[in-house]
C-alpha cells in the first residue's frame, strides 16, 4: 500500500527524495520503494524519517 | 613434502590476502554501507546465487559423467570456474537491477570504467591466447586457455547492467 502521507510530508518540506534520503542516511531507491509501499522499513528508519520531516510516527505510519 | 607445499603455501597466501582485506576495510571509514533494504535484497541475491552455482555445478557433473563429448570439449577446471562466475555474475546482476549493487554514496560511473579496463585486459589476453594458439588444448577449452574469455563475457554482462541501470536511474523520481 503506497505511504501517501510520507509522500506529501516530503512534498511539505518542499525536499526531494534523494534530500530525504542524505537526511536518513539511506538510498534514494529506499525512500521511493517506501513512498510506494514495495518496501516496509524497520522502526530505526520510521524514526529517522520522522525526525527529517519533522512528524510523528503515527502521523506518518499509522493507518 | 610437494603435496603440502601445494596445499600449504595456497591456504596461507590466501589467509594473508583475506587479513588484509580485513584490515584495508577497518581502517577505510569514508561512510559508505548499504542501506536496511539493500542489505535485505543482497541477501535474497547470495540465496539465489549460491542456487545457481548448486544446479549449474550439479549439471556439470551430469553432463560430464553422462556425455564424454562434452568431457573432450570442457576441462573440469574450466567448467567449475565457468559455473562459479556464472553465480557470481548473476548476485552482481540481481543486486544492479534492485539498485543495491552500490552502495550509499558510491559513483557508478566509476564501476563502469573499472568493468571496463577488466574486459580489455581480458580480451587482450583472450586475443593474444588466440593468437598463440593456446586457447584450446588439443581440442579442449581449458582453464589456463579459456578463462580470459568467461573473465572479459562476465565483466561485459556486468557492464551492459550497469548502464542499463544507469539509464534507468536517470528517469525522475515520483
Amino acid at each position: 500500500m503506497k505511504n501517501l502521507k510520507m509522500k506529501s510530508a516530503r512534498a511539505a518540506k518542499d525536499l526531494s527524495q534523494e534530500q530525504l534520503a542524505r537526511l536518513c542516511d539511506v538510498s534514494r531507491q529506499t525512500i521511493s520503494a517506501i513512498e510506494k509501499g514495495d518496501y516496509n522499513p524497520t522502526i530505526n528508519l520510521c524514526i529517522a524519517i520522522c525526525k527529517a520531516l519533522d512528524k510523528t510516527l503515527d502521523e506518518l505510519f499509522w493507518e | 613434502m610437494e603435496i603440502l607445499g601445494n596445499v600449504l603455501i595456497p591456504i596461507l597466501a590466501l589467509a594473508v590476502i583475506i587479513l588484509l582485506i580485513l584490515f584495508i576495510s577497518k581502517s577505510r571509514k569514508d561512510g559508505r554501507h548499504y542501506d536496511e533494504m539493500q542489505e535485505h535484497i543482497r541477501a535474497t541475491g547470495y540465496k539465489i546465487s549460491y542456487f545457481v552455482t548448486l544446479i549449474g555445478l550439479t549439471l556439470l557433473c551430469i553432463l560430464m559423467e553422462t556425455i564424454p563429448a562434452f568431457s573432450r570439449v570442457i576441462a573440469p577446471t574450466f567448467g567449475m570456474f565457468t559455473v562459479l562466475m556464472a553465480g557470481i555474475v548473476t548476485f552482481v546482476i540481481y543486486c544492479i537491477f534492485h539498485d543495491s549493487f552500490l552502495s550509499i554514496g558510491q559513483n557508478i560511473k566509476s564501476y563502469m570504467i573499472l568493468c571496463a579496463v577488466i574486459i580489455v585486459c581480458n580480451g587482450i589476453g583472450c586475443a593474444r591466447q588466440i593468437s598463440e594458439k593456446s586457447f584450446l588444448e588439443d581440442g579442449q577449452l581449458t582453464f589456463s586457455g579459456a578463462s580470459n574469455l568467461v573473465c572479459a563475457l562476465s565483466f561485459l554482462v556486468i557492464l551492459i547492467a550497469l548502464v542499463i541501470r544507469n539509464a534507468k536511474s536517470g528517469e525522475a523520481e515520483e
